[in-house]
Parts: C-alpha cells; sequence; structure tokens
C-alpha cells in the first residue's frame, strides 16, 4: 500500500542527516519533494541525489525560523510542485551547555529554529490542507523531549514544546482530514552527534559506543530507520496515530 | 504455506478477539491464530492443550506447518466488571491468567523460533485503563500486560526481538490494526520498549 504517489511533501533540514534520508524515502515512495535547508549547497545536494535516483526533487532553501523565508520556500514549492500535502518538521539545531552558562541568544536560536520553526511552516501549509482535507504532518521531536537531557535544556524544552504542539494541533484538525503526528527518535547516527561528543568532552565513536550502550538493541539508530518510520506513517495509517508521539528509542534507558 | 516473512501468529484465550485481530491483519500475510478451543474458522487455527507443556507443542506445530514466525501478536481477553469485595477472588485469578498468564505462555514457546528470525517483533495487545468503578481488576490487567511488555523487550534485546505494547479501548478493538501492522513492518526495526495507544476515530481525546 502507497498513499503518497504523486503527494507533494516538503522536508525541512533535509540537507543532511535523518532529513535527507526522509527525503530520499519519500521520493522512493513516490512523492514529489520540496528539499529544505538553512544552507543552500545542501539542499542542492539532497535534491540532486533525489533526482539521481529517479525521483522528482527541488531545493527550497530556507531558514525556517524566519518567516518571510518560510513564505517564500512554500511559494516557491506551491510554484514548482503543487500545494504541500505531507510536512515534515525535521529541522533542528542543537547544542549542548550547563543550563545557567546558556547563552540567552543562543538559547532563543534554538527554540524559534526547533519549535517556532515548524509552527511557522505547519501554519503556512494548512490552509491548502484543509480546503483539500487531506494532509499529513509528521514532526520531528527527540526522547529528550519527553526525557529531558542534561546539557541540553533548550533542545529539550524546544522537543518537548513540539509534542504538546503535535497533540493540540491533531485534535484541531482532525475533522479537515489532517493528521498529525510526531516522531521522537533516541540516538541517530548523524553529524549532531559532535555536539553531544564535545560536551561530554569524548570523541563521536566513543559517545555513539556510549549511546548504545544505553540501550537495548546495543545500537544506536541510522537515519535511514527513522526515515522510514516517518515514511510509513505517512503513508498509511497516520490517522491512528494522529496527536500521539511515536518514540523509537531501540529501547530507552532512563 | 510459508511466506517469505514468516507467519503471522496471533494467541490467545479468547476465539472471539483472537478472531477479531485476525481480520485486523493485511490480507497477503499468512495468520495463524492458536487459541484453547476451536474457533469458528479453524482453516488456519492451532489449538493449545490444557497441558503443561501445552504452548510449547502449539508453537512446535506452527513452525512445523507453516515455517517460524516473523510477528507474534497476544490477543487480550475480555475482563469483567468487578469491585473491591471481588478482588482476589475468581475473577481476579481469571482476568490474570488469560491475559498476563497467557502472554507469558506464548512469549516463551514462540520467543526462541522468533530469535531465529531477523526482524522478529511481538507485540502484546491490551486494554486502555477505564474510568468508574469495577475497573480495578481491568487496571490491573492493563498494566501488568504493558510493563511485562517493556521487561521483555529487555529480555530479548540481545536476540533481536522487538518487543511493544498497543492498548485500545475495550469497544475499540480495531484500533490495534494499524499499531499492529506498523510494529510488524520492517520499518519499525528500532521501535521496542513502547506503547502505542492508538485510535479509530482521530480527533478524540484519550
Amino acid at each position: 500500500m502507497n498513499g503518497l504517489d504523486g503527494r507533494v511533501a516538503l522536508v525541512t533540514g533535509a540537507g543532511q542527516g535523518i532529513g535527507a534520508a526522509i527525503a530520499r524515502r519519500l521520493a522512493a515512495a513516490g512523492a514529489l519533494v520540496a528539499v529544505n535547508s538553512l544552507h543552500a549547497d545542501k539542499a542542492r545536494r539532497t535534491a540532486e541525489q533525489v533526482t539521481a535516483a529517479g525521483g522528482k526533487a527541488v531545493a527550497v532553501p530556507g531558514d525556517v525560523a524566519n518567516p518571510a523565508d518560510v513564505e517564500s520556500f512554500i511559494t516557491e514549492t506551491e510554484s514548482a510542485l503543487g500545494p504541500v500535502e505531507v510536512l515534515v518538521n525535521n529541522a533542528a539545531i542543537l547544542s549542548m551547555a550547563p543550563f545557567v552558562e546558556f547563552d540567552r541568544n543562543e538559547f532563543d536560536r534554538i527554540i524559534n529554529v526547533n519549535l517556532t520553526g515548524p509552527m511557522l511552516c505547519t501554519r503556512a501549509v494548512l490552509p491548502a490542507m484543509r480546503s483539500s482535507r487531506w494532509g499529513r504532518i509528521i514532526t520531528v521531536a527527540s526522547i529528550w523531549g519527553i526525557i529531558g537531557a542534561r546539557g541540553a535544556a533548550p533542545y529539550s524544552a524546544s522537543k518537548g514544546g513540539l509534542i504538546g504542539f503535535t497533540r493540540a494541533l491533531a485534535d484541531e484538525v482532525a475533522g479537515d482530514g489532517v493528521f498529525v503526528t510526531a516522531i521522537a527518535p533516541g540516538v541517530v547516527d548523524t553529524p549532531q552527534l559532535a555536539a553531544d561528543a564535545a560536551f561530554a568532552g569524548v570523541s563521536v565513536t566513543e559517545i555513539k559506543q556510549r549511546y548504545a550502550d544505553d540501550t537495548l538493541v546495543n545500537r544506536i539508530a541510522t537515519a535511514d530507520e527513522i526515515a522510514g518510520l516517518i515514511v510509513w506513517l505517512a503513508a498509511n495509517h497516520t490517522g491512528a496515530f494522529s496527536g500521539e508521539t511515536v518514540a523509537v528509542t531501540g529501547g530507552r534507558s532512563e | 504455506m510459508a511466506s517469505d516473512l514468516g507467519p503471522t501468529v496471533i494467541a490467545g484465550s479468547d476465539v472471539s478477539v483472537v478472531g477479531d485481530l485476525a481480520r485486523l491483519v493485511p490480507p497477503a500475510r499468512t495468520v495463524v491464530t492458536v487459541v484453547p478451543e476451536q474457533p469458528a474458522a479453524p482453516a488456519t487455527a492451532v489449538l493449545v492443550s490444557a497441558t503443561a507443556g501445552g504452548w510449547d507443542a502449539a508453537a512446535a506445530e506452527v513452525e512445523r506447518a507453516w515455517g517460524i514466525p516473523r510477528t507474534l501478536i497476544i490477543a487480550p481477553a475480555p475482563v469483567a466488571r468487578s469491585g473491591l469485595a471481588d478482588l482476589a477472588g475468581p475473577d481476579w485469578s481469571s482476568a490474570l491468567d488469560r491475559n498476563l498468564g497467557t502472554a507469558a505462555a506464548a512469549c516463551r514457546a514462540f520467543a526462541p523460533g522468533l530469535a531465529k528470525r531477523p526482524l522478529a517483533s511481538i507485540v502484546l495487545v491490551t486494554w486502555r485503563n477505564a474510568s468508574g468503578p469495577g475497573t480495578v481488576h481491568l487496571a490491573a490487567v492493563a498494566g501488568a500486560v504493558r510493563l511485562f511488555a517493556l521487561a521483555l523487550a529487555a529480555d530479548l534485546g540481545d536476540s533481536g526481538i522487538t518487543v511493544n505494547a498497543v492498548t485500545v479501548a475495550e469497544d475499540d478493538l480495531a484500533a490495534a490494526g494499524p499499531a499492529v501492522d506498523l510494529l510488524s513492518s520492517p520499518d519499525a526495526g528500532y521501535l521496542t520498549a513502547e506503547v502505542l495507544t492508538p485510535r479509530s476515530a482521530p480527533g478524540e481525546r484519550r
């Protein structure tokens, strides 16, 4: 079963890591993909990878935390592919420090990108989804938004906010055929692990091993695994999970 | 007639609920039900005898006839409303035995086979908590099965078997379908030790 053939999907933060994997998976499932990234070169690179694999994609760079940018890249998406039917709110940043040492501007930047950004993107695509009575909004939260993480207070707060946002919005728009779901990955093998390693004062290899040891399956997730689950939710039974946050952690260690 | 993915086994102590869950599995998959009494449609049913080795024998029969399962789904059994005065009475024992006891016996019998397959999964479907008087047995059963699932996930993590629980309202067993579908998908290979709470009607508060 594939409910994505010909659907227009926008993936934010798709220049690398989980977002790039989501873009590739969506295209493989038949979706027409708009690849957003803050960095135009990275957005282009992912779009080229999708195209090279036989999919259809366009690069729509821009900052999700900037309302003018959001309006611009969603307009570009609509012009190139059509109205957004599947939105994957993936763009996020992570920096780590003890809370009392966190620079206020950095705190605000994390909240703006990770929490305000998804709200801006969601608000921009909702009218078209509601009028067509079909839409899928999947937001990438984090297990740290549920359990919190030492050294990541603003990131944890932003992801926890997304989980509440998902629940509230799902109830508002379910009657319009728009389903809203979040997933909360555990540790995923992405470039962001460098921030964790630096905070812990160890190598990236060491931090990966530590995180793997904390799971029940003795490994961290790959970006492709998380992407596969997101695409499954978009393509299949999102309605059953609307409002839910599905944690994907390999067995969390709390 | 084993499929490449292996059969989906649905085990439980209530024939009716097992049958309802079997109808939620996509038709392309081979479904084998494992139940303690003769079901209405016995074509792919294995009966569990009331002997000490009943579940082990049933698992062996499934593997012999259909191949090693890839997914084991545990079906809940209805729980009667009972007040505090009946706590620890026959209803209490029956509710626990038909839910937690069956889950434990079936998982113990099928886990060795599942461990031989990549991407094997166990899905324990149980009831969502209900409010109001008379729900102490239901709460105990649901809580026990959920925590059993989480503990079993830890025990079986090294063997590559994912274990998750799915909770559904007593009048919304159909909501288990999407969750079972997801958890038996190869895309859910990193999803373990979680409790999913699907619902049939999106937008309704839990």
